[in-house]
C-alpha cells in the first residue's frame, strides 16, 4: 500500500511538473509583456537600459532565449519561487504571496460549490430516476437542461436579480458583491457573518451549475442499476422497493459518479472565473483573467500549478472514493 | 391431496410496447402442491418467466395483470408491495438464471446471506445471521464456507455463485421456491451439482418448487409434473412420464425431438423419439459419406503442438511477470476433407483461443498450424488475404455477428469482394447461397433485424460458405438458440457437410449437440487435448477420466434414467447448524 501511493505521488509529481512547464512554456514564448510596457499613451520610449533591466529582473527578457528563461524558472521552481508578477503590474509581488493570500478567497467558493452541487444533484438524479417519469422527474430534467444551456454569467445575473428583488420587497437581502466588508472591524463577529452571507450567492451558483450535470450523470446510473438483476435478487429477498434501492442500488449507483467528481472541481473552476469576476471577489479567477491580460507569464503559470494540484487532487479523492465504495478495485 | 401452496389461476400479463400490447402470458392456470415440483417449460419468448415473476410480484411497473395468484390461502394481487415484502425471501424464494449478475457486487457474500435471515427475523444478532449464513454456504457445499463468506462476488465462479443463490433462497425455510433457469449459464458438469443440489435442498425442505427452463433434460431428472408453455399459451401439463413417454400435444413431442441425446447411439434411435429429428438427416449423411478412408483423403487443417500462452503481468510503469496462463498448452490436431471435428470443452479451456489462433493464419507462438499442407507462416500478406477465403468462421450469437444496417446480399457479398468475384458471379451466388442454407432467394434484400435467431445463423452459415471454403470453423454455433431451432440448423449444417464436402471445426461445451454431427471429438480441458477419437468410440467407451465425467454430466431427458443418476448432495446438518454452527462461530471469531 505504501509502494502504491508513493508510486502514486510520483506520477502526480511528475504530472503537475509538466503540466506547469507547457504553460510556462506557453506563456513565455505567446506573451509579449515587453509590448505591454510601451503604452501607445506614453509621450518618450523608456530608455534601453532601464527596459532591459526591468525586463531581465523579471526574467521575461524577450532577447533571452526560451529555454534560457524557463531554466531560470525551474531553478525557481525547485527553490519554491515562482517568480514575481509582471507584465504591466511593476509591483514585483512574489507570484507565491499573491496566491497564498487569493487561494483561501477561492477555495472555499469550489469545495462548497462542489460538494453541495453534487450532494444535490445525487439526489435530484436518484429521485428522477426513481420516480421516472413523474411531475419531479419532469421537472428536474427541465431545470437541468435549462441551467446546462445557460452560460454561467446569465445564471449569475439572475441569482443576483433575484436577491436584489427580494431585497426591494422585503427589505433584507444578501449581499450583492465583495466576499468581505472593509468597514467591519477584521476578525469580529459582524465580520464573520458578513463574510458567511456573502459567501451564499457565489455557492448557489457554483451548486446550481454543478447540480445540473450531475443529476443527469446520477440519472443515467440509477436507471441502469434499477434493470439489474441484483436489484431483483434484492427485492426477491424481501426488501421493499426503497429499501432495496437504498441499501443495494445506491451504493452501486455512486461508483461510476466518482470518477465524475474529479471533473466537477475542474468544472467548478472555470465556474469560478465568472464568479469571481461578477461577485468581485479577490480570488485566483480574478487574478489569473488579469493575468493573462497583462501578459503576467509568471502569474499565469503559477495559477496553473494551483489548479494542476487541485486537479490531481479530486481526482486522488475520486479514487479512494470509489475504493471506499467498491471492492473489486481495492 | 393436500391444499396447494401456490394457485395460479387464469393469470393474464401484457405490457405495453411499440407496436401495441403484447401478451406475455394469457389465460395460465396452475396449482403447486408441498413437496411438489414442477417444471415451466418452453422457449424464449413463451411467457415462462413473467409468469414467475408475477408469483413474485416483481414484474415491471408498466405490466397490467388480470387473474388470480394464491399462496398458501392470501391472495397476492391484494397485496401492497409492503406486504408482498414480508412474504418474498421468506415464505417463497428465487433463484435466478444469471448468476453473474444477480448477485451485489460490493457486499461479502455471506453478508447477503445474513441479509436475507435479518430482513425477515430482525431480533436475530448481526453475528448470528453470519453464523448462519456460514451453515448454510457449508450446506450448499462451499468448501471453507468462514473463510468464503467474506470473499465477494466476483471471486467466485459461476457454480459458486449459484450455490450461494441456493443458500440464500433456502435460508428461511420458504414454503416455495422458483427457479428460473437455474443452470443455463453455467457449464455442463457444474450443471449437473447445481441441479443435484437444488432438488436436494427442495425433498430437504419438503417446499413446493417451480422450476422454469428450456432444457427438457434438466426437466427429467427434476420434476414430478410439467407445463409446456409456448407464445404465452399453456400447451399442455401432465406428470412427468406422461408428457415424456405419452406427449398428447405435437409441440411437446417436437420440443422432446429436439433434443440431442448424449445416451443414445444411431442404431438404438426406434425406442425413442427424441432427437430422431436429427437422426433422419444425420442418416443420409452417414450413408453417402465418400467412401475413401480417411487416411486417403487429403488434410485440409494440421495443427501440431500449438501452444498459446498469456503473461500475467503487474505493475502500472515498470511491467513484470508474476505468471503465465497457459490458454492453449501444445494442442494436436488435423481435419481431412468432408470431416467434421468437434472440440468439447468446458468454458475456459482454451477452445476460442485456439479457434483464433487458426483464424488468425500467423504464425503461433510455438507449434505450426498448417492449412493445406501449407505452412502459414511462411505466407506472404497476399496469399494469408487469399487463403482467408478457404478458412471462414460461424460465430455464437447470430445478434451480434450480422451488421445491422447491411442488408443480407451486402452481407454475403462481402467477403466475395474482397476476393475479386465479378459483380454477375456474386449475384448468382447470393441466391445459390440463400437455397443452400434454407432460405429464399428474396430474402437478399431484407435486414437482419427482419430474422429470427435461427434464420440469422443460417445467414452467418451462408457467409461462411461464400467463397467456398475448405475448412469452416464453428463457434458454438447453436448455443444462442432455442431447442427446436437448433435443431433445424444442426440438420443444416450435417446436410452442408456431405452435399458440399465442406469440413467442419465445431466448437461446443455440449456434449449432445456434437453427437449426431461430427465424425471425430476431441475433449479438451485446461489447454490440452484429453481425448481425441471417432465420435462413437468418445461416446460408447469414453478413455480419459474426464471425457467420462462431461459424459454423466449431460442431462438425459428420460425421467427414469435421470431419477437413478441423481446424488444427494446437500449437507443437512450444517443446514439445520448443528454441528456447524460451532464450527462456523469457531473459524469466524
Amino acid at each position: 500500500m505504501i509502494r502504491f501511493i508513493s508510486i502514486r505521488l510520483l506520477t502526480y509529481v511528475i504530472l503537475a511538473f509538466v503540466a506547469t512547464s507547457f504553460a510556462y512554456l506557453l506563456a513565455a514564448s505567446l506573451m509579449h509583456p515587453e509590448e505591454v510596457l510601451y503604452p501607445p499613451a506614453a509621450t518618450e520610449p523608456v530608455p534601453h537600459q532601464t527596459a532591459q533591466l526591468y525586463l531581465n529582473t523579471r526574467n521575461i527578457n524577450p532577447d533571452t532565449p526560451l529555454f534560457e528563461r524557463y531554466a531560470n524558472w525551474l531553478g525557481g521552481l525547485i527553490r519554491g519561487d515562482l517568480g514575481v508578477t509582471t507584465g504591466t503590474n511593476k509591483s514585483m509581488v512574489p507570484v507565491f504571496d499573491e496566491l497564498k493570500t487569493r487561494i483561501p478567497i477561492s477555495l472555499r467558493l469550489i469545495v462548497l460549490g462542489t460538494v453541495i452541487g453534487t450532494a444535490l444533484g445525487i439526489i435530484l438524479g436518484m429521485v428522477a430516476a426513481v420516480r421516472r417519469d413523474s411531475l419531479g422527474d419532469r421537472a428536474s430534467t427541465l431545470l437541468a437542461f435549462f441551467l446546462l444551456s445557460l452560460p454561467t454569467p446569465v445564471i449569475i445575473l439572475i441569482v443576483q436579480q433575484t436577491n436584489q428583488l427580494i431585497m426591494d420587497g422585503t427589505g433584507w437581502g444578501l449581499p450583492a458583491i465583495n466576499p468581505i466588508n472593509p468597514l467591519l472591524e477584521a476578525g469580529s463577529w459582524e465580520s464573520i457573518r458578513y463574510q458567511i452571507k456573502a459567501l451564499v450567492m457565489p455557492t448557489i451558483v457554483l451548486a446550481l451549475a454543478a447540480a445540473a450535470s450531475y443529476s443527469r450523470y446520477m440519472k443515467v446510473t440509477t436507471l441502469d442499476v434499477l434493470g439489474s438483476d441484483y436489484l431483483r435478487t434484492a427485492r426477491a429477498k424481501g426488501l421493499t422497493r426503497g429499501r432495496a434501492m437504498n441499501r443495494h442500488g445506491l451504493r452501486m449507483a455512486l461508483i461510476p459518479m466518482g470518477q465524475y467528481f474529479a471533473f466537477a472541481v475542474g468544472g467548478a473552476f472555470s465556474g469560478s472565473l465568472f464568479v469571481e469576476l461578477m461577485f468581485n471577489w479577490q480570488g485566483i479567477g480574478r487574478f489569473v483573467i488579469s493575468a493573462i491580460a497583462m501578459a503576467d507569464v509568471n502569474g499565469t503559470a503559477g495559477v496553473v500549478l494551483y489548479t494542476a494540484i487541485l486537479t490531481l487532487i479530486s481526482a486522488t479523492f475520486a479514487d479512494f472514493l470509489q475504493g471506499a465504495l467498491d471492492p473489486r478495485i481495492r | 391431496m393436500s391444499e396447494p401452496i401456490l394457485s395460479v389461476r387464469d393469470l393474464s400479463v401484457s405490457f405495453p410496447s411499440e407496436y401495441g400490447t403484447v401478451h406475455a402470458v394469457s389465460n395460465l392456470s396452475y396449482e403447486v402442491h408441498k413437496g411438489e415440483a414442477l417444471a415451466i417449460v418452453g422457449e424464449s419468448g413463451s411467457g415462462k418467466s413473467v409468469s414467475s415473476l408475477a408469483v413474485m410480484g416483481l414484474l415491471p411497473r408498466n405490466a397490467t395483470v388480470s387473474g388470480e395468484i394464491e399462496l398458501l390461502g392470501r391472495k397476492l394481487f391484494t397485496m401492497d408491495d409492503g406486504q408482498l415484502s414480508t412474504l418474498r425471501g421468506n415464505t417463497i424464494s428465487m433463484v435466478f438464471q444469471d448468476p453473474l449478475s444477480a448477485l451485489t457486487p460490493v457486499f461479502q457474500v455471506g453478508k447477503q446471506i445474513a441479509e436475507v435471515v435479518r430482513i425477515h427475523h430482525p431480533e436475530v444478532s448481526v453475528s448470528r445471521a453470519d453464523r448462519r449464513a456460514i451453515e448454510l454456504l457449508e450446506a450448499v457445499g462451499i468448501p471453507e464456507p468462514a473463510r468464503r463468506a467474506t470473499q465477494y462476488p466476483h471471486e467466485y465462479s459461476g457454480g459458486m455463485r449459484q450455490r450461494a443463490m441456493i443458500a440464500m433462497a433456502i435460508a428461511n425455510e420458504p414454503e416455495m421456491i422458483i427457479a428460473d433457469e437455474p443452470t443455463t449459464a453455467l457449464d455442463v458438469t457444474i450443471q449437473a451439482q447445481v441441479m443435484d443440489l437444488l432438488k436436494s435442498a427442495q425433498e430437504m425442505l419438503g417446499a413446493a418448487t417451480v422450476l422454469i427452463t428450456h432444457d427438457m433434460g434438466v426437466v427429467a431428472g427434476f420434476a414430478d409434473r410439467v407445463l409446456v408453455m409456448k407464445d404465452s399459451q399453456m400447451v399442455e401439463t401432465g406428470g412427468v412420464d406422461e408428457i415424456f413417454y405419452r406427449p398428447r400435444e405435437e409441440y411437446t413431442r417436437s420440443l422432446l425431438a429436439a433434443v440431442p441425446r448424449v445416451d443414445l447411439a444411431e442404431s438404438e434411435g426406434s425406442k425413442s423419439i427424441a432427437g430422431s429429428a436429427l437422426r433422419h438427416v444425420a442418416d443420409p449423411a452417414a450413408g453417402s459419406t465418400v467412401s475413401t478412408p480417411r487416411e486417403q483423403r487429403p488434410t485440409v487443417l494440421e495443427v501440431e503442438d500449438l501452444h498459446r500462452i498469456y503473461p500475467i503481468t503487474k505493475g502500472a510503469l515498470v511491467r513484470r511477470k508474476i505468471g503465465e496462463q497457459r490458454a492453449v498448452d501444445g494442442i494436436s490436431f488435423d481435419i481431412r476433407e468432408g470431416e467434421c471435428l468437434a472440440l468439447v470443452g468446458e468454458s475456459g479451456c482454451g477452445k476460442t483461443t485456439t479457434l483464433m489462433e487458426i483464424m488468425q493464419l500467423r504464425a503461433p507462438q510455438q507449434g505450426a498450424i498448417r492449412v493445406n499442407g501449407t505452412e502459414v507462416q511462411d505466407l506472404t500478406r497476399k496469399e494469408r488475404a487469399a487463403l482467408r477465403s478457404d478458412v471462414t468462421i460461424v460465430f455464437q450469437d447470430p445478434m451480434a455477428a450480422l451488421d445491422p444496417r447491411m442488408p443480407i446480399a451486402d452481407i454475403l457479398k462481402e467477403p466475395m469482394r474482397v476476393q475479386g468475384y465479378t459483380k454477375e458471379r456474386m449475384d448468382e451466388r447470393v441466391e445459390w447461397l440463400l437455397k443452400t442454407v434454407g432460405l429464399l432467394p428474396e430474402h437478399a434484400a431484407r435486414f437482419p433485424t427482419e430474422f429470427s435467431g435461427g434464420q440469422r445463423q443460417r445467414v452467418g452459415v451462408a457467409r461462411a460458405l461464400a467463397c467456398d471454403p475448405k475448412l469452416i470453423v464453428l463457434d458454438e454455433p447453436t448455443s444462442a438458440l432455442d431447442v427446436t431451432v437448433q435443431a433445424g440448423v444442426l440438420a443444416m449444417l450435417a446436410d452442408l457437410k456431405v452435399r458440399l464436402g465442406v469440413s467442419f471445426l465445431f466448437v461446443s461445451h455440449d456434449l449432445s449437440v456434437v453427437r449426431h454431427i461430427s465424425d471425430r471429438i476431441a475433449v479438451m480441458r485446461k489447454g490440452k487435448i484429453v481425448e481425441l477419437g471417432d465420435t462413437e468410440d468418445v461416446f460408447s467407451d469414453p478413455q480419459h477420466e474426464y471425457s467420462r465425467e462431461l459424459l454423466s454430466a449431460v442431462p438425459i431427458p428420460d425421467p427414469e434414467i435421470a431419477r437413478q443418476r441423481r446424488r444427494d448432495v446437500i449437507d443437512r446438518s450444517a443446514f439445520k447448524g448443528v454441528g456447524g454452527a460451532a464450527a462456523g462461530a469457531g473459524t469466524a471469531s
